[in-house]
């Protein structure tokens, strides 16, 4: 049986696009053209690998993967939360100044120049409804409840969940990687739980052919080489995320301390049905994993997950905020080629002919 | 507190304030789906076939109405229990148990049917034919969370398929009926051209020597029997051809009166007696006087008879043996016709009365023939309210053949006086005389003969003059009033069909010249090959006093010819 493998989504994006955008907002039509080769280049590149499923790099995804939808809102403000991470910096959201709350663009916008230059199957990446919902400030807008503010969020996400699936992403992957981070801040797990609810009432408008086309990717960021929490043990997470009604689940493992003992966890937790792909690769890792090495991780995956259930990814996007130019394009598509390579031996090895 | 702490206490204060929004869309979309939930349980519940759906050990969860129905369970009794015991089938031919399609989707995780022929056993023992499908039903993750099994009544189904297949099956044998039909007709009209061409053959080849006039006297003799005998014969069948057109169509009229049937059968056996002396066979006769009488068509009856007996002599070898009986058994008059001859296969004795057939229907068959005898004798027989049946013991082991008629239940009734005139009639008729026999002389007997056909006229003109006739001959209607304006003949005999005036109009004509002059009507009979009942039935109500049909008998002739001039002469004394 071929075991699947799907890159996380981003990657870096050329110095010249970055300095093209420099301070200028990132929708300036001058910039199409620079946007197009970047996602061309991409796509080539990414097939290059072997790699049998792409995505367009997030090129367009002109801040980070988190914003994309609602940066240039005239309803918002710069001024919202700030993520910290280890290695010193924050990343900080907008804050919704009032209602209604509606997406400024979708993911699948950034579908149709893809999936016209690639010639194997695109998948497509989305923010999650509980990222966003952090949006609203902690005191109640005059005007526009938290509970409007809610439908609006569900309504926006699943329209753009719907788009992608309809235009023909091969999976289209709701990014969750505060739900760690909500762990971090509230060791409870109330936060999460909300999270896990939010999401899953965005879930649940899907029927369970679409939702096996859904997938949901968690890690503990990866920005500028650091992560933003990593420290919280996967077995405060991993039992609440599978109850998230997805049929994918993208879960970093390649970083993680102790493999072994996540694997056992996700064993213990996952569902029949499930797709559990693993993180094989580490972008913040700066060392370029081998084939043998990705082959090998495979193997020890699959001594804990059915091979029927198991897939291959990378940890984390190679750039989730677009200014983040600590991994080269050189190197994730290196890091990408090994997990394409590594998991073809792993699969040939489990008994692929 | 730090920068970092107030930032992640704003976050965990916003998030706890979202979760109380996200508690509430979140109960409002179990709310939702408590609501869809319901609709889909009103659904299945209005739906028209069967719902049963179980948990993953197979027990009962939910069942609707229709199911309610059908097993004799109400949902209450039947939840929790285990499906088996709710839904218990069998196989309607080998009443063994059917493997429960439900539990196998449990087991297989595959969607299935019922094979057919399956039944319900109801919790009161109603039986209902059923036709089902059950299906694991699968969490979104594919988890078997149990099975639903969906059947329905088809009891109204079969009912039709089976009422489809009876009229395919029905209509089937009516194509193969007719089919075989078809072919007796096909083999019919071949024997009918053969047989009917046989008789010509002798009739055209004798003709032609006669009129080369090279003939010796005894071959000439021998030329005319022949001639003769082969026009008998052709008379004899298309005889049998019309008789089977008039039962068909339901126009033979039986003239009824009181018959001894051993007047008949001693006329009947006369007329086969020639035949049989032919293959010495001996015809043994047993008739018991005190059979009484029947009441029935003498000519029709004498008909039948003569058909069994010639059937008889036909199928039975040299130096055979026929018996002829007749007794009374019980309220009926039985003849019997038992001979040793070639007997009739089992096969065939089921058929020996259809129409067109023929135990032997090859063009290389031994006997001659059409097929129609035994198919008349059936039919005059139960126009009589009359039996026939045949039995055998089978090829080489003889027949016999049994009728039986009801007898009159007086001894004697008005107009048997005539049945027996009929009956010498049909005896002249048949006997085989090579001169004709003249008993009534018509001696100054003048009579007119119409007919538009010359060589029929020179043959009646031949036949009474032998007779001592004085004959006027005419050739067509206009002649005939001019001759009777100037001789006033005794009789009439006229054909029906001539052109210009047909004999219909003749009549009308003499008729209505009688009526003006007062003068007593020319007792007239018609001579037609318009032989059909209701033909006889015309000429009557014109204005003829009796109807022959062509060929006719010169003995029967001569006869009905002296009875018509008799009645002249008794009215003219």
């Amino acid at each position: 049986m071929k075991i699947p493998t799907e890159p996380i989504g981003s990657i870096p994006r050329p110095l010249s696009l970055l300095e093209a955008i420099g301070d200028r907002d990132g929708t300036d039509p001058a910039l199409n053209p620079l946007y197009e080769s970047a996602i061309r280049d991409t796509i080539e590149r990414f097939e290059a690998t072997g790699s049998p499923v792409v995505t367009d790099g997030e090129q367009r995804k002109y801040h980070n993967f988190w914003t994309y939808c609602v940066h240039g809102l005239e309803n918002t403000a710069p001024d919202g939360f700030k993520i910290p991470f280890s290695a010193g910096h924050t990343r900080r959201m907008l804050r919704l100044t009032a209602g209604p709350f509606r997406y400024k663009r979708t993911a699948d916008s950034y579908l149709d120049l893809a999936m016209s230059y690639a010639h194997v199957p695109v998948k497509q990446a989305v923010i999650s409804p509980s990222a966003l919902s952090l949006m609203y400030p902690p005191e109640e807008m005059p005007g526009y409840t938290r509970e409007q503010f809610i439908e609006d969020l569900l309504r926006e996400h699943e329209a753009e969940v719907r788009a992608c699936l309809r235009k023909g992403a091969h999976k289209v992957q709701i990014d969750f990687t505060e739900a760690r981070l909500a762990i971090k801040i509230d060791p409870s797990g109330n936060l999460l739980q909300s999270f896990i609810d939010l999401n899953n009432l965005a879930l649940s408008r899907f029927n369970g052919e679409e939702r096996m086309r859904i997938g949901v990717h968690t890690c503990p960021g990866g920005d500028i080489d650091s992560t933003h929490s990593a420290e919280v043990d996967y077995a405060d997470l991993l039992p609440h995320l599978f109850q998230l009604m997805a049929g994918n689940f993208y879960i970093a493992l390649a970083g993680e301390k102790n493999r072994l003992e996540v694997l056992k966890m996700i064993r213990a937790h996952m569902k029949p049905g499930h797709r559990v792909f693993v993180g094989v690769v580490s972008p913040i890792d700066p060392r370029i994993e081998t084939p043998e090495e990705v082959c090998e991780r495979v193997l020890e995956a699959a001594e804990y997950i059915p091979v029927a259930q198991l897939g291959t990814t990378d940890d984390c996007g190679f750039s989730p905020f677009s200014d983040d130019t600590s991994t080269t394009r050189d190197t994730a598509f290196a890091k990408i080629q090994a997990r394409v390579a590594g998991t073809a031996m792993a699969s040939e090895l489990l008994g692929d002919a | 507190m730090s920068t970092k702490d107030n930032e992640e206490q704003l976050l965990r204060s916003v998030a706890e304030q979202n979760a109380q929004s996200i508690n509430l869309a979140r109960r409002r979309a179990e709310e939702a789906l408590r609501k869809q939930s319901d609709w889909l349980r009103v659904t299945l519940s209005s739906i028209g076939d069967a719902v049963i759906s179980t948990d993953v050990e197979g027990r009962v969860t939910f069942m609707n109405r229709v199911a309610e129905a059908l097993t004799g369970w109400s949902e209450a009794e039947a939840m929790g229990r285990s499906l088996t015991e709710i839904f218990h089938i069998l196989n309607e031919e080998s009443r063994q148990p059917v493997e429960n399609p439900a539990l196998r989707a449990l087991s297989s995780v595959t969607i299935g049917g019922l094979a057919n022929h399956t039944i319900l056993i109801a919790k009161d023992g109603t039986e209902w034919p059923i036709d089902d499908s059950a299906a694991p039903i699968r969490s979104e993750q594919g988890e078997v969370l149990g099975a639903v099994l969906v059947f329905r009544d088809i009891s109204e189904r079969k009912r039709m398929e089976l009422e489809r297949e009876r009229l395919v099956a029905s209509a089937q044998a009516a194509q193969k009926e007719a089919e075989h039909a078809n072919r007796l007709k096909d083999e019919f009209l071949a024997t009918a051209s053969h047989e009917l061409r046989t008789p010509l053959t002798a009739v055209v080849g004798w003709s032609r020597m006669l009129r080369t006039g090279k003939l010796d006297a005894e071959n000439s003799a021998r030329a005319l029997e022949a001639i003769e005998r082969n026009a008998t014969l052709q008379t004899k069948l298309i005889d049998d051809l019309l008789d089977v057109s008039r039962i068909i169509t339901g126009k033979l009229i039986l003239d009824r009166r009181a018959i001894e049937m051993a007047h008949v059968l001693n006329d009947a056996v006369i007329t086969v007696r020639p035949a049989a002396d032919a293959k010495n066979i001996t015809i043994v006769t047993s008739f018991d006087a005190e059979t009484g009488p029947v009441l029935g068509d003498a000519n029709r009856l004498q008909q039948v008879v003569w058909n069994l007996l010639s059937n008889a002599v036909k199928f039975t070898p040299k130096n055979g043996r026929i018996e002829v009986g007749l007794e009374r058994v019980n309220s009926q008059a039985e003849i019997s016709v038992r001979d040793s001859g070639e007997g009739i296969s089992s096969e065939f004795l089921p058929y020996v009365f259809d129409r067109f057939r023929q135990g032997d229907g090859k063009s290389t068959r031994l006997h001659s023939g059409l097929g129609l005898g035994l198919a008349i004798v059936r039919q005059l027989v139960e126009l009589h309210g009359g039996t026939v049946n045949a039995h055998s013991d089978g090829p080489g082991r003889g027949a016999t053949f049994k009728l039986q008629l009801p007898v009159l239940s007086i001894k004697s009734v008005p107009g048997s006086k005539t049945a027996a005139r009929d009956s010498t009639l049909t005896s002249a008729r048949a006997m085989d005389g090579l001169s004709i026999e003249c008993p009534p002389r018509l001696d100054g007997v003048c009579v007119l003969v119409v007919d538009d056909d010359s060589d029929t006229r020179q043959m009646l003109k031949a036949v009474l003059s032998e007779c001592q006739a004085d004959v006027i001959i005419a050739a067509s209607a206009a002649e005939a009033i001019e001759e009777i304006e100037r001789r006033k003949p005794d009789v009439l005999v006229s054909d029906l069909g001539m052109p210009e005036q047909d004999g219909y109009e003749l009549i009308k004509k003499v008729r209505g010249m009688e009526s003006a002059d007062h003068t007593a009507g020319i007792p007239a009979l018609a001579l037609t090959a318009y032989a059909k009942a209701e033909d006889r039935v015309r000429a009557l109500a014109s204005g003829y006093q009796v109807h022959l049909s062509k060929p006719v008998e010169p003995a029967e002739f001569v006869l009905v010819v002296a009875n018509l001039a008799s009645r002249r002469q008794g009215r003219d004394e």
